[in-house]
């Protein structure tokens, strides 16, 4: 029987750790003063940070940040970091360490730049840059802190560093889970076997609300299961493996764990219940392969040679099935089956759970999704590409209008004597200054007064006309002086009003001028720039139409190099599962041939 | 931003690091290549607002959502003028962005300067799961500047009624 490797386990599992954006989000959504930042939220939120990045960028070119210009630079390094621009996101954080900026965004800096060394493999530098963070009043940007910290110190091999990072956990209670089991496991990587158990069995047995709790209740009693098999602890190790649900995707190496140690603990007997059990799961599992192999074993030490025999020729026929199926999924990936059109494994490929299982490493989805990026590359360079000569159409049509309207425009500035005009305006001002300084209120009578005035002014003449004896003359002549002198009285007292009026409206008057000035002057630049912003509109469309003709075969060829990387690492990681089967094949083959052998020997048929 | 949904992407220890090293030519020139996409992208992105967007005629309409409680919303139709120019159905995904703070630029287009009338038409599902069918109408003037509207979904807490507006910004 094969030995278990428990050991294996422990060094698999894995520190959990946040989305790398986390910190970003806020906890309560603040109110949006930029338009064009609520825009690139609304595809940060989706997960569509091409987009995202393009509308912020293109948003800080046109100062469209005005109140959110720290929230997007701290979005765009952020995203260009997920987005693998370790330089630019870089520069970004840089910036945002100046003092006179809000202690969150330079706390947000310093966590990402912790986050960008890190990813070099610069765990010094990201330690110094963590310790710049004060995390104390913000739970979200704590928790990320401290499970950030623990992985910079297990980097440089410090498992001892890693668990006091996580104690006490700062971050959300929600969270806390993540931080225990990483704990839990720096805890036994320093050699502190009973506190490692302990802060796991805890989290093992600790009641899970959600099926994220679950789940993470699942893999630690999994992963504390096969280390207290190791430590030959195995009431507690079946104590853990029996935590774990039957429904659960952990489920069958749990199984597996329990058929273990109840044959390392000597009772083959108790081992059958949890391998047959295994046996109805589906063949492609790895534990369920495992125990096709250990059941006849067991079998075979409980005296039960018969029925081993039977269970080793299942084996054999499961494994060659198995072998088959493995081979097809191999054949689908070299006829180029792997990566689908969307950069994902195809739902209808051969062997899949095969592809499931090698595909689910690290750097395996690393490169599909840098393949996927590749994908959202050539599809926003193919809708630019179709989208374009709607641009040629507009500037065609925006030129043909220009074209129609210049005549008009140019007749308009030909018709238009702004001399005159100016001169009209300067002998106003000048009549005006003549009555201020002479104070003459008719000047300013409105008609019905000016008619008046020279009515009077027409009686007096009249009467001036008269002979000088005429006997009413004195009385006439008497009345209509007190008639204009009436209405000069009225003049006067209108005076101040109406020549403030005045002044106001030539000063409107300064005003519009000013306007026509402008206007002429522009239509005039216009006129002149027109065919410049023409021609400089057709350069940038010519180089964008350049552009996108060099870069999307240039985006072929990569998507091609990546898909045929992802091809080599799925064969090399199917040609170690083959192997594996084959040796599996091989032992139950030997294990059948040995039981052949002793029943000969003794005269007796399996 | 759903946490549970983060923290179900596992980065694995040892191997969350930089990709291969082996790989780096080609990561470089993958980086080198989404730069160069980026920046395409922005420039073409002005050209397009500056080419068939031209400010003296542009009008973009937003939407936005506040809180989302009281109101699950399904469609908005927008007329301007009595012509429909948008109708646009959601799904949950986007839902879920509006509600975290994202606004979604639902129109744009040109109109001629002067008054123009608009109105957006909210469906979705109200207080006690009913359906729900609610208007605002803007009367607006479209001056030498572009303009821009938010169409305002929020909670209205006083009466547990969803409240509909539109907002002019000036920018």
């Amino acid at each position: 029987m094969p030995l278990p490797r428990p050991h294996r386990m422990l060094r698999q599992a894995a520190l959990l750790l946040g989305c790398l954006l986390a910190p970003l989000a806020q906890s309560a959504p603040k109110p949006v003063q930029d338009l064009a930042y609520g825009q690139a939220l609304f595809h940060f939120y989706q997960d569509d940070y091409l987009t995202a990045l393009t509308l912020l960028l293109a948003a800080q070119d046109t100062g469209k940040l005005r109140h959110h210009a720290l929230d997007g630079e701290l979005l765009i390094g952020g995203m260009q970091l997920s987005y693998g621009l370790h330089v630019e996101a870089e520069a970004i954080f840089r910036r945002l360490l100046d003092a006179s900026l809000p202690a969150p965004v330079r706390n947000r800096a310093w966590y990402y730049l912790g986050r960008i060394a890190y990813e070099k493999g610069q765990p010094e530098l990201a330690e110094r840059a963590l310790a710049r963070v004060d995390a104390e009043s913000e739970p979200e940007l704590a928790g990320e802190r401290q499970l950030l910290l623990a992985l910079a110190r297990l980097q440089r091999d410090d498992p001892t560093g890693a668990a006091a990072a996580l104690e006490p956990w700062r971050g959300e209670p929600r969270t806390a889970g993540y931080a225990r089991y990483n704990l839990g496991l720096a805890q036994l990587r320093q050699g502190l076997e009973d506190k490692g158990i302990a802060t796991l069995e805890a989290l093992g047995r600790d009641p899970a609300a959600s099926e994220e709790q679950w789940a993470l209740r699942d893999k630690t009693n999994l992963a504390l299961g096969y280390h207290l098999i190791q430590r030959q602890d195995y009431r507690r190790a079946r104590a853990a493996f029996e935590r774990v649900r039957q429904d659960s995707p952990f489920a069958s190496r749990a199984l597996l764990g329990l058929g273990w140690l109840e044959t390392a603990a000597g009772r083959h007997a108790a081992a059958l219940a949890p391998l047959t059990l295994l046996q109805s799961r589906p063949l492609d599992d790895p534990a369920v392969q495992e125990a096709l192999l250990a059941l006849p074993h067991v079998h075979a030490r409980l005296g039960d040679k018969a029925g081993a025999a039977a269970l080793y020729r299942d084996a054999i026929a499961g494994f060659e099935r198995e072998l088959q199926r493995l081979r097809d999924a191999e054949d689908a990936v070299r006829a180029g089956a792997l990566p689908d059109a969307d950069g994902r494994l195809p739902a209808d490929l051969p062997g899949r759970p095969y592809l499931v299982e090698v595909t689910a490493g690290h750097d395996f989805q690393q490169g599909l999704k840098t393949y996927r990026e590749l994908l959202g590359l050539r599809a926003n360079l193919l809708r630019w590409q179709a989208s374009i000569t709607s641009f040629d159409d507009m500037l065609l049509s925006r030129e043909t209008r220009y074209a129609a309207t210049l005549p008009a425009a140019e007749r308009l500035l030909a018709e238009l004597d702004v001399e005159a005009l100016q001169r009209r305006r300067a002998a106003l001002h000048a009549e005006f200054e003549r009555i201020v300084a002479a104070g003459d209120a008719p000047a300013l009578a409105i008609p019905a007064e000016r008619a008046r005035w020279h009515e009077i002014d027409a009686l007096l003449a009249r009467l001036d006309a008269l002979p000088a004896d005429h006997p009413q003359l004195p009385e006439l002549r008497e009345r209509a002086l007190r008639l204009k002198g009436v209405l000069l009285w009225s003049l006067e007292a209108a005076y101040p009003q109406r020549s403030w009026d005045l002044r106001k409206a030539l000063r409107g008057l300064d005003t519009d001028f000013r306007e026509l000035d402008d206007r002429r002057a522009a239509l005039l630049q216009a006129r002149v720039d027109a065919e410049r912003r023409f021609a400089g509109y057709r350069l940038r469309i010519a180089e964008a139409h350049e552009r996108i003709a060099r870069l999307l075969p240039q985006t072929e060829r990569l998507l091609a190099i990546q898909a045929e990387d992802l091809q080599q690492r799925a064969l090399a990681a199917l040609h170690q599962r083959r192997l594996t089967l084959e040796r599996q094949l091989s032992q139950a083959r030997f294990g059948l041939a040995w039981l052949y052998d002793e029943a000969a020997s003794r005269g007796e048929t399996p | 931003m759903n946490k549970i949904r983060l923290y179900g992407l596992i980065l694995l220890l040892g191997l969350a690091g930089t990709a291969a090293a082996s790989d780096q030519g080609l990561d470089e020139q993958v980086r080198a290549l989404k730069r160069e996409v980026l920046q395409l992208n922005k420039e073409l992105f002005l050209l397009e607002e500056e080419l068939l967007y031209p400010s003296s005629t542009q009008l973009a309409v937003f939407v936005s959502l506040d809180v989302g409680e009281l109101f699950k919303l399904d469609a908005v139709t927008l007329k301007i003028d009595d012509q429909v120019v948008a109708h646009y159905l959601y799904t949950d995904r986007e839902l879920a962005a509006l509600r975290k703070g994202g606004v979604q630029r639902l129109w744009v287009g040109n109109v001629k300067q002067g008054a123009h009338q608009v109105v957006a038409t909210f469906t979705g599902t109200g207080p006690q799961q009913r359906d729900y069918r609610r208007g605002a109408t803007l009367d607006l003037n479209k001056g030498l500047g572009p303009k821009y509207l938010e169409l305002k979904i929020s909670d209205r807490t006083q009466n547990q009624q969803p409240e509909f507006t539109i907002k002019e910004w000036e920018q």
